[in-house]
């Protein structure tokens, strides 16, 4: 896609959902996970020509961004807020049905780690060599992990049933 | 609990369900789209420098020029002769230079016959067949002696082997019966484009009517000896019986006289006496002449043993030489030249041209490749 106008239009279009719905679940919190939706795209279309395709594609590039802000976030707010639909998110508990509690649920006691791979596997949509770019891994250890974030799941999937 | 069992439908369906756009979305696109129009003409600007393939056009003329270049200064030397075969007739004639005869560099005479022009009458041919090959290869030891034993399984000899890792070179022989063998197995060693093989062969008829010619002179030779030696024979025993027949004559005339001389009165004994010392005289004198006779008989007789012997020698030579002859054409003297090949120059027999050009074109598309991506971005 040749960069002009329009075509950033539909960058976002196609973009923002995935790096919105990332932000919130990462941030959990809508007034934040603006800023930083917003800073990023700044400072992407700002960055814009000294961007490199051999880099990753342009999701990847703004997804590293984004991250980047929701570090330096923390590191100022010194904190990372646990989600609560209570305090943070009274418009989306609306539409919460039993299964996204659930797997909000699991989300919550996966590792670190874990969450992060499947928050950019699923929000973000991002395919294997993007995720590569952002994390830096190579991609045969980025399946072996994306495999074992999955198995972990499972297994407290099972130990929810049995209790 | 059953809707759990695909772990990756759930998060799916679950990463769908969180994708959502902020509650100020259209004023925040707009926002940025505003900011894009003044960052996009930085980003022409940028592409407008970079307009073209310049590394690409760099390559690609490189490799034109280099391409003209080794079309116009390529020369046959020095090259590995693609010409894999080669077979060379050669009749000496008596403008026959042994300069001709010193293929390359491999310093291999064949045997010259200075003779007038031979006549076409004779269409015998008598070839005399040298072999010279080079073989490319990454295994020199292991061809080496896989040549060795192709040789000496054909009935062949080693007459000398030589070399290191990177060259070596085997002088052999082999028979003329096998050759053809020999030459599909040495094939079979190598690649063809690897292999090139030079046969030479001289027709060795001079040679070998020169020696016809020597023998046939030497054969005449010998019977004319012969012959004179039956004459000298034969004359020496008529002058000898002549002699001897003379001798008798007198002795019966000296006996008569000298029966006669016990009866005769004064007168005739004088007359005896004188007649017996004329005959004694004369006997003398004949058997001087028996004893030269014998004398200058027994020279000649030897003379002529001799040149007959000479002769008898000679004919012997010339068997011994044609002899030698038929073997040299019923033998194959041949050299193997083994040489080391890196895969580059592998690369140049195989790829038509040289492989620098194409490497260079190569470089011009990949170039072009990423220069053309590079003024594209994906999402």
């Amino acid at each position: 896609m040749k960069l002009n106008k329009d075509q950033v239009g539909e960058l976002w279009d196609e973009i923002t959902p995935k790096l919105y719905g990332y932000l919130f679940n990462t941030l959990h919190d809508w007034s934040v996970a603006d800023d930083i939706l917003q800073t990023s795209w700044l400072k992407a279309i700002e960055a814009l020509p000294n961007f490199k395709e051999r880099n990753g594609g342009f999701s990847a590039w703004i997804f590293s961004i984004a991250r980047n802000e929701m570090r330096m976030y923390w590191r100022k707010n010194n904190r990372q807020v646990e989600f609560d639909y209570n305090l943070h998110d009274i418009s989306f508990k609306d539409e919460i049905n039993e299964e996204m509690q659930f797997v909000e649920q699991l989300i919550k006691k996966l590792e670190k780690e874990d969450r992060e791979l499947i928050r950019l596997r699923y929000i973000a949509d991002l395919s294997f060599k993007d995720m590569t770019k952002i994390l830096n891994i190579n991609q045969v250890t980025l399946r072996v992990k994306i495999h074992r974030a999955l198995g972990h799941a499972r297994s407290i999937i099972k130990t929810q049933m049995y209790e | 609990m059953s809707k759990y069992k695909n772990i990756s439908e759930v998060f799916k369906k679950w990463g769908e369900r969180n994708q959502k756009v902020p509650e100020n979305n259209l004023s925040l696109k707009n926002e940025i789209l505003e900011k894009v129009t003044f960052v996009r003409e930085e980003i022409e600007i940028k592409k407008e420098k970079r307009s073209l393939p310049w590394v690409s056009i760099g390559f690609a003329s490189i490799a034109i020029l280099f391409m003209l270049g080794s079309s116009i200064f390529t020369s046959e030397s020095g090259t590995f002769n693609k010409n894999n075969t080669v077979i060379e007739y050669r009749t000496p004639s008596s403008s026959f230079d042994l300069n001709d005869i010193l293929y390359e560099d491999k310093k291999q005479i064949i045997p010259t016959w200075n003779v007038d022009g031979t006549p076409i009458n004779d269409s015998r041919e008598f070839l005399k067949t040298n072999y010279n090959a080079t073989l490319l290869t990454r295994k020199i030891e292991n061809k080496k002696t896989q040549i060795e034993i192709i040789v000496r399984g054909l009935g062949g000899r080693i007459d000398s082997s030589n070399g290191n890792k990177k060259y070596s070179n085997i002088v052999f022989a082999i028979p003329v019966d096998k050759f053809e063998i020999f030459r599909m197995e040495i094939k079979n060693l190598g690649w063809e484009k690897l292999f090139s093989e030079n046969i030479s062969s001289l027709n060795l008829l001079p040679e070998k009517q020169s020696i016809e010619e020597s023998q046939k002179w030497v054969v005449n030779e010998f019977t004319t000896l012969k012959s004179e030696r039956n004459q000298i024979v034969k004359n020496h025993t008529s002058v000898i019986s002549g002699l001897s027949l003379r001798l008798r004559s007198i002795d019966q005339e000296i006996s008569i006289l000298q029966y006669e001389l016990q009866t005769a009165n004064a007168d005739r004994r004088y007359q005896i006496e004188s007649r017996l010392s004329q005959l004694s005289s004369e006997k003398n004198n004949i058997l001087n002449e028996q004893a030269n006779e014998n004398k200058n008989y027994q020279i000649k007789l030897n003379s002529i043993d001799i040149r007959i012997k000479n002769t008898q020698n000679e004919l012997k030579n010339l068997g011994l030489k044609d002899q030698k002859l038929m073997d040299n054409v019923a033998t194959i003297n041949g050299n193997i030249s083994l040489r080391w090949v890196s895969l580059w120059e592998m690369g140049e027999l195989y790829i038509p041209g040289p492989m620098v050009v194409w490497l260079l074109f190569i470089a011009a598309i990949i170039s072009y490749f990423f220069w053309h991506r590079n003024s594209y971005i994906s999402i």
